[in-house]
């Protein structure tokens, strides 16, 4: 009976998600960018998921004016939302040294700007309501700035604050705010990249993220292992991190 | 009170508590009112949901997309005609508003709910039907005439059988608020019913018992404990009653509002609080099984009741859904053809158990069909099954599966569920703001 909103589900840890609790026979609303790719999604989980309510409500998170109308249509056809899930993430590849906007402007959009705007959205629902609970996908990626993509580290690491601002306001108002860095996912957005280890594949994490939400976790990653290597990167001295610090 | 632009989203439920939105709500108090509120919604382009005392349990008065008017700020009876009883009133007066109106004039509804809380305008939207099904059919056969408020201000009037009649009464969500409505009540001798108590042993025998004795009784409602298999499935008591027309002395004749009053013996938030620790599975299996045995050691007894006592049991405790909070409760209600619904509901009861969902309560009421082309028609010549289910974190994806499986029942026997009980968006949910066949543009 739990109704649930994902945004950014037609790919990786969002369609896990969506299949997630698609089978557990929850009503399911996705947001995402391509109509073709999110009409095949939705067909093939109402489909395979006879007792779950799937619809799908097309949204292209860089453009602004989309965003509330497709908040609104999503909360419509939901009917009431339960648990809404910011999963959307844009991963551009960097050279490491050059800044490119075409790309960091993008990344910052998807990251965190619409994040802001559509969970801004959903928190105003929440604290009305008095119940409801915020799930948004971080990443390891904002623990520190990092060398490699400064752009998506920043957007990253604005989101977790975003979110424990969110949690912190929400709180008295009996709203559950869960901030997700998942670590390394076998997913199309590390597809083919060096240096990716301990992956998770993506059902796994989805079950995951989803126990751990139902009971009210509030900041975790998907291996517990990851929890380590963020205390070391937060612990790492300035000096050091500059030189030696990951990519 | 907001009846202006002003309005800030609030909270706005299902009676079941489960369904919710956050909405904008608009609380005119008079015609002029609303027809502003209305005025101003339509000139923004929003589809505003209008919403009586939100008594249907589920999605059915709330709107989560757009803004949400509640009509209960129009609530006065504006005539009673002594010799026809016809009564004219405002749409959002509440059933106890009709009845502490009625009763002392001496007349009642041709119908009533459950309970006495949802308005007029909102059971004629939703076209009820009370205890009396079986002889009275659906409340829309007994409304004089309806008067809805068309977007540019204007009002319209339909007598009951003309076309446009039909796209007010149980279309189930009106595009346009009904603002008055006219019923045809009941005259009374006396404000009490003479009730007959008998116990069942099994699902069988009660159906048997309310087909038999429709003819003879004006009302008919059977309770049933839904938590036992195998041959107890479906024991429980059916209620009988019909009004007692006797000559009753002045003074004693059940016609006074003081007369009327449904009284609890032990104050409702104790008695709430005490029935709340019984509420899970093995609780409410032992609470059913002590109702059933204390019906079965008293056996087939005879006792009169006010009409009130009678028509809305639950109102000894007002507050009786909160018990349900976090989570509240959804109530499926199955609508079954006689010849098929021995065999749906039996097995409508298996699968509760089959999912380890068991119904918290359960109803059975005996109807025929609607005599009036109304659009949406739930009612035939049947039974209706009506089960209370809570919902909590742990039973809410088999609950889900349940309410799947008994749409495929409805489907395969013939019958039909009932938007006002329905929570869990088996029927198609409206679309605001999409016209539906018939409806007028303003």
């Amino acid at each position: 009976m739990k109704r649930i909103v994902l945004v950014g589900a037609t790919d990786g840890l969002g369609k896990a998600l969506a299949e997630y609790y698609a089978g557990q026979g929850c009503w399911v609303t996705i947001l995402g960018r391509n109509p073709a790719k999110l009409d095949a999604l939705v067909a093939d989980l109402r489909a395979r998921f006879k007792t779950a309510t799937v619809n799908g409500v097309p949204c292209d998170l860089l453009n602004a004016a989309e965003r509330e109308p497709a908040y609104r249509k999503a909360i419509e056809v939901t009917g009431h939302c339960d648990v809404f899930f910011y999963v959307a993430g844009l991963l551009r590849p960097s050279d490491g040294a050059t800044n490119r906007w075409e790309d960091d402007g993008p990344m910052v959009e998807v990251n965190f700007t619409a994040a802001v705007h559509l969970l801004g959205l959903a928190a105003n629902d929440f604290r009305v309501a008095r119940r409801g609970t915020i799930v948004g996908i971080s990443s390891i990626a904002g623990d520190r700035g990092r060398k490699l993509n400064p752009a998506y580290g920043a957007a990253k690491a604005a989101l977790t604050t975003f979110l424990e601002a969110l949690r912190n306001r929400l709180a008295p108002f009996g709203v559950q705010v869960s901030t997700v860095k998942p670590g390394y996912l076998s997913t199309r957005m590390t597809a083919g990249k060096a240096g990716v280890f301990w992956s998770a594949p993506a059902e796994v994490a989805a079950r995951t993220i989803a126990e751990r939400v139902a009971k009210g976790h509030e900041v975790f990653y998907v291996y517990r292992r990851w929890a380590l290597v963020g205390l070391v990167l937060k612990l790492v001295p300035r000096f050091l991190f500059k030189r030696v610090g990951p990519p | 009170m907001t009846s202006g632009a002003g309005a800030g989203p609030e909270l706005v439920t299902g009676f079941g508590l489960y369904n919710y939105s956050v909405s904008p709500v608009y609380r005119p108090s008079t015609g002029d009112e609303l027809a502003e509120v209305v005025r101003l919604l339509h000139g923004r382009g929003e589809s505003p949901v209008f919403r009586g005392a939100g008594r249907s349990y589920g999605d059915a008065a709330t709107n989560p997309q757009g803004p949400v008017v509640d009509l209960t700020g129009l609530n006065r009876v504006l005539s009673l005609d002594g010799a026809s009883g016809l009564l004219t009133a405002e749409a959002g007066v509440s059933w106890e508003g009709l009845w502490r109106h009625s009763v002392p004039l001496g007349w009642w509804p041709p119908i009533v709910p459950g309970t006495m809380y949802p308005t007029l305008g909102g059971a004629i939207s939703m076209n009820i039907h009370g205890k009396n099904g079986w002889r009275a059919g659906t409340l829309g056969e007994h409304v004089g005439h309806v008067v809805v408020l068309e977007n540019d201000g204007s009002r319209s009037r339909y007598a009951r059988g003309e076309p446009g009649f039909f796209d007010v009464v149980s279309v189930w969500g009106a595009e346009r608020p009904i603002v008055e409505a006219s019923l045809e009540m009941k005259k009374l001798d006396t404000g009490f019913v003479d009730v007959l108590s008998v116990p069942t042993g099994t699902l069988a025998e009660q159906m048997a018992l309310l087909d038999a004795e429709k003819d003879a009784w004006e009302y008919l409602v059977g309770w049933i404990d839904a938590f036992p298999a195998g041959d107890a499935r479906g024991r429980g008591v059916v209620h009988l009653a019909n009004p007692v027309h006797e000559a009753l002395p002045e003074g004693k004749r059940g016609l006074t509002t003081a007369e009327q009053e449904v009284r609890s013996l032990l104050p409702p938030a104790l008695l709430l609080a005490g029935l709340k620790l019984w509420l899970f599975d093995s609780g409410m299996r032992l609470v059913n099984l002590g109702k059933y045995l204390s019906h079965r050691a008293q056996g087939r007894t005879r006792y009169r009741q006010s009409l009130v006592a009678f028509s809305f049991l639950f109102d000894v405790l007002p507050g009786f859904r909160d018990i349900y909070r976090p989570g509240g409760f959804i109530q499926y209600q199955l609508f079954v053809p006689k010849e098929a619904a021995l065999e749906a509901f039996t097995k409508a009861l298996a699968l509760q158990h089959e999912l380890h969902v068991p119904s918290y309560l359960g109803v059975i009421k005996r109807h025929r069909a609607d005599r009036l082309p109304f659009r949406n028609r739930y009612t035939s010549d049947g039974y209706s099954l009506a089960l209370d289910f809570p919902v909590t974190p742990s039973n809410s994806a088999s609950l889900a599966r349940l309410c799947r499986e008994y749409d495929a029942l409805l489907r395969d026997v013939g019958g039909s569920n009932y938007k006002a009980k329905d929570c869990v968006g088996s029927l198609p949910r409206r679309s605001p703001g999409v016209p539906r066949p018939g409806a007028r543009a303003a």
